[in-house]
């Protein structure tokens, strides 16, 4: 089990490791160039270095709502490269029982260094705490899955948030200005199905798979990606989405994904104040109907899918989530098939409409 | 399933640093992050699992529970739900010599039988295939899967 402990200096095995990949990094920069991108999130600048365009490429879409060209000095930078584009090579420093099965590698994650792999996408991420900086790096570029693009460095982000009241969860939200729901549940339960659906009225998007949290001083989601995702199945129900789509031609193996900056970019927003938890329940019935929940529904269908995605400091993401949850009034949504009532119920939750 | 039977004068503690848990209301939620089973304890379940958690023997744990009012039935209740946790893995004893902590006074029990509601949907995510092989460069070679 991956404990952190020891090991937070420069010059223990973990430190090593990270001077070594972030060496590695360097000397992929040296051969197919730098290209810097920058981010705000919640009011910090992510500095992303990439070693040429692949990893840029497939992984910035999914952030470009958040560019900046403001040179602000960067609250985190990650350095990211891949060995099929660049030619370098990175050794792992460990043998295969160090693998998790999420993610952690044991003896490399302390307090100041955290290491995952995680399987699948295939990644290494590893970063000094101390330092605000990490390496991201995969074997191939053309081999990033597409559920990577939709949000990329969700891990990084959550080691980056664990001391602050901000913590990256697996949910849907859609809302006003003024306020909106976090709509909470593992895959498959309608999250997107709800959220999209929300784009045909005067609701606003900030996300359908992973948004980033704020339980203190008060409940608020932050747009991190601005992505969609559905099953194909579900695509005849939003048909609009097949013009708009990035892997058409692979929707045998693929969920449908597509960038909301090019589909209905008016629709993202940045975030809102959060006003209530919706657990989404498919029923195949016609009507959708909204229900007052108990807390701890909500949390069960929040909290361990999130904490299963994300390895380490999963102690503080609980208790983060615990945090929001317990502010907020819960409820099941029973996803009707006649689209237009979902957005209607969230509308009348939010007191935008009288119920019927 | 049964329940297993405890040394009821034997500590315990939880079993591991990727077992959490968080209140709310009337219920407990616990997540084992290593098998992906979580669970649902009702509120005389959450306090019993407190005193574990503080390092109560069950036999101190009965007692506390008499002491709030719960009725004699409420001793093998308490045993048998600690034998509960215990079959679950979420609590184990504790190495010798650990001192319990003192029970906060919110603790208190309204007594009802005990309840623990277990949940698995999660773990087909969790019981991925261990890493047996890896290739010359330490990293592992499998074939990617979806989320």
């Amino acid at each position: 089990m991956a404990q952190p402990t020891r090991g937070n200096t420069l010059n223990s095995q973990p430190g090593q490791f990270f001077a070594e990949a972030l060496a590695r990094f360097e000397a992929a920069t040296a051969g197919v160039g730098l290209v810097e991108r920058r981010f705000r999130i919640v009011d910090r600048t992510v500095r992303l270095r990439f070693a040429g365009r692949a990893l840029e490429e497939r992984l910035t879409p999914a952030l470009e709502h958040l560019a900046t060209l403001e040179e602000a000095a960067p609250d985190l930078t990650v350095c990211l490269f891949d060995t099929a584009t660049t030619g370098v090579a990175l050794r792992a420093a460990w043998d295969a029982s160090a693998y998790s099965p999420r993610g952690e590698i044991a003896g490399f994650n302390t307090k100041r260094f955290r290491t995952a792999f995680q399987q699948g996408a295939d990644v290494l991420l590893v970063l000094d705490r101390e330092r605000r900086q990490a390496v991201y790096w995969v074997a191939d570029a053309g081999q990033v899955p597409y559920w990577e693009r939709s949000f990329p460095l969700r891990t990084a982000f959550h080691w980056w948030f664990e001391d602050l009241p901000f913590q990256p969860v697996h949910a849907a939200a859609v809302g006003l200005a003024e306020g909106g729901v976090l709509i909470a549940g593992p895959s498959g339960c309608g999250k997107s199905t709800t959220a999209l659906a929300c784009l045909e009225s005067e609701l606003l998007y900030a996300g359908d798979d992973y948004v980033l949290v704020q339980h203190a001083p008060s409940p608020h989601v932050f747009c991190l990606y601005g992505t969609a995702k559905l099953e194909v199945d579900n695509l005849d129900r939003i048909p609009a989405m097949r013009a708009f789509l990035d892997n058409p031609d692979r929707l045998d193996r693929e969920k449908a994904l597509v960038f909301l900056r090019s589909w209905r970019p008016g629709k993202l927003t940045g975030g809102f104040p959060i006003r209530a938890l919706v657990t989404p329940r498919v029923t195949g019935r016609r009507d959708t109907v909204l229900r007052r929940a108990k807390a701890a529904e909500a949390v069960r269908a929040l909290a361990p899918t999130t904490l299963y995605h994300l390895p380490g400091a999963e102690r503080e993401a609980f208790a983060k989530i615990g945090a929001l949850v317990r502010q907020l009034p819960s409820y099941v949504l029973e996803v009707g098939t006649d689209l237009p009532q979902i957005p209607m119920k969230i509308l009348e939750l939010l007191g935008r409409r009288e119920a019927p | 399933m049964d329940s297993v039977t405890v040394a009821a004068t034997e500590r315990f503690c939880v079993a591991s640093s990727k077992i959490v848990w968080q209140s709310f209301d009337d219920e407990l939620v616990v997540i084992n992050l290593e098998s992906g089973t979580y669970y649902s304890l009702d509120r005389a379940g959450a306090v019993i699992w407190r005193l574990a958690e503080l390092g109560a023997t069950p036999a101190e744990a009965v007692e506390h529970v008499l002491q709030s009012g719960a009725p004699p039935a409420a001793r093998r209740q308490v045993l048998e739900f600690w034998g509960k946790l215990v079959q679950e893995g979420l609590i184990s004893p504790s190495a010798d010599g650990v001192e319990p902590q003192a029970v906060p006074e919110e603790v208190v029990c309204t007594w009802a039988p005990p309840s623990i509601s277990v949940y698995t949907d999660m773990q087909d995510l969790f019981l991925l295939d261990p890493i047996h092989d890896v290739d010359e460069a330490g990293w592992p070679s499998r074939p990617a899967e979806t989320p």
